[in-house]
């Protein structure tokens, strides 16, 4: 359990840090968004996120949702490792 | 390949929500029931659902100056094939949807329907057509490689359809090689890295005596 939790702080400082690091890249998502906007610049968007967080917000749950990825992931290899899948301690 | 909240005609959005829900549905209970024949495979699903959180949590730089994430589908479709593949994205997009602002509800049908079915079922194919002749993580590779190419493709198809650059079919192909290109760049290394991944976890999965040689992707 405490391997898994060191493996999730990891993975989500690494997410992290990529994620602000990437911070001035345009993702691809936002370029083909431009593209549409070059192609139909009459479209007219009519649904839009009820709520979005800022930059740093988005690195953060970005590094939340990787880290309890990995959490899991180590928890359940810990079960497979063990010889029937449902260690005790896992 | 998330196509953002809104980014969608009306119409589109419906027609690809209509096309996701029963691959969702039958993905449902596909994994209810996998989840329930042992806690071996309860446990597999697991290590799946959470690499796909991982991998697509990865925003990676690339050289173009872009970036973009994996998908983390491949090892799932490997193990468990498409029909599970297409209910672990769902809650992976609907997460990504909510908290993160990356796609969105009405465009949730396209990007389910992208990543968690055709991208996976192809991957799938290219899986099975692969597999007699080589390894088990090679094939593994090949697999996650094609289907992370092959989730952008269909977006790329999709967005094509809703901006088509003329009225004729040659019009919706041309402006979905343009969609592609905003891609490829991006999208080609990471394919080649999920693979790379994807494989590296069913190697090491074999080496745990978890998977039985002979059952993977037939599990589904």
């Amino acid at each position: 359990m405490r391997r898994s939790l060191l493996l999730g702080g990891v993975v989500a400082a690494v997410v992290f840090l990529l994620a602000t690091a990437g911070g001035d890249l345009a993702g691809t998502d936002g370029q083909a968004v431009a593209e549409i906007e070059e192609r139909s610049p009459t479209y007219d968007r009519w649904a839009t996120p009820a709520w979005a967080p800022d930059a740093t917000g988005e690195a953060l749950l970005f590094a939340l949702q990787g880290g309890v990825g990995a959490v899991l992931l180590g928890r359940y290899l810990d079960r497979l490792r063990a010889s029937d899948g449902d260690a005790p301690d896992a | 390949m998330h196509i953002m909240e809104g980014f969608l005609p009306p119409v589109w959005a419906v027609v690809w929500t209509v096309l996701a829900l029963p691959f969702v549905a039958y993905g449902a209970r596909r994994t209810l029931s996998a989840v329930r024949t042992d806690p071996r495979t309860k446990a597999l699903v697991a290590v799946c659902a959470a690499f796909v959180f991982v991998l697509s949590a990865l925003k990676l730089p690339s050289v173009a100056g872009s970036s973009s994430h994996p998908t983390g589908t491949g090892l799932i479709v490997v193990l468990f094939g498409p029909a599970v593949t297409a209910f672990v994205s769902v809650v992976v997009l609907l997460y990504q949807a909510l908290l993160l602002a990356h796609g969105g509800v009405t465009t949730l049908g396209a990007n389910v329907l992208s990543m968690g079915v055709v991208g996976p079922f192809v991957g799938w194919t290219a899986y099975r057509l692969v597999r007699p002749r080589l390894s088990l993580e090679r094939s593994t590779f090949v697999a996650a490689a094609v289907t992370d190419w092959t989730t952008y493709l269909v977006t790329s198809f999709q967005l094509g359809l809703a901006f088509p650059a003329g009225a004729d079919p040659g019009g919706v192909l041309a402006s979905a090689l343009d969609f592609a290109a905003v891609f490829t760049v991006t999208q080609l290394p990471i394919g080649v890295l999920e693979g790379l991944l994807a494989a590296a976890m069913v190697g090491y999965l074999c080496r745990l005596d978890t998977l039985d040689g002979s059952r993977v992707g037939v599990a589904s």
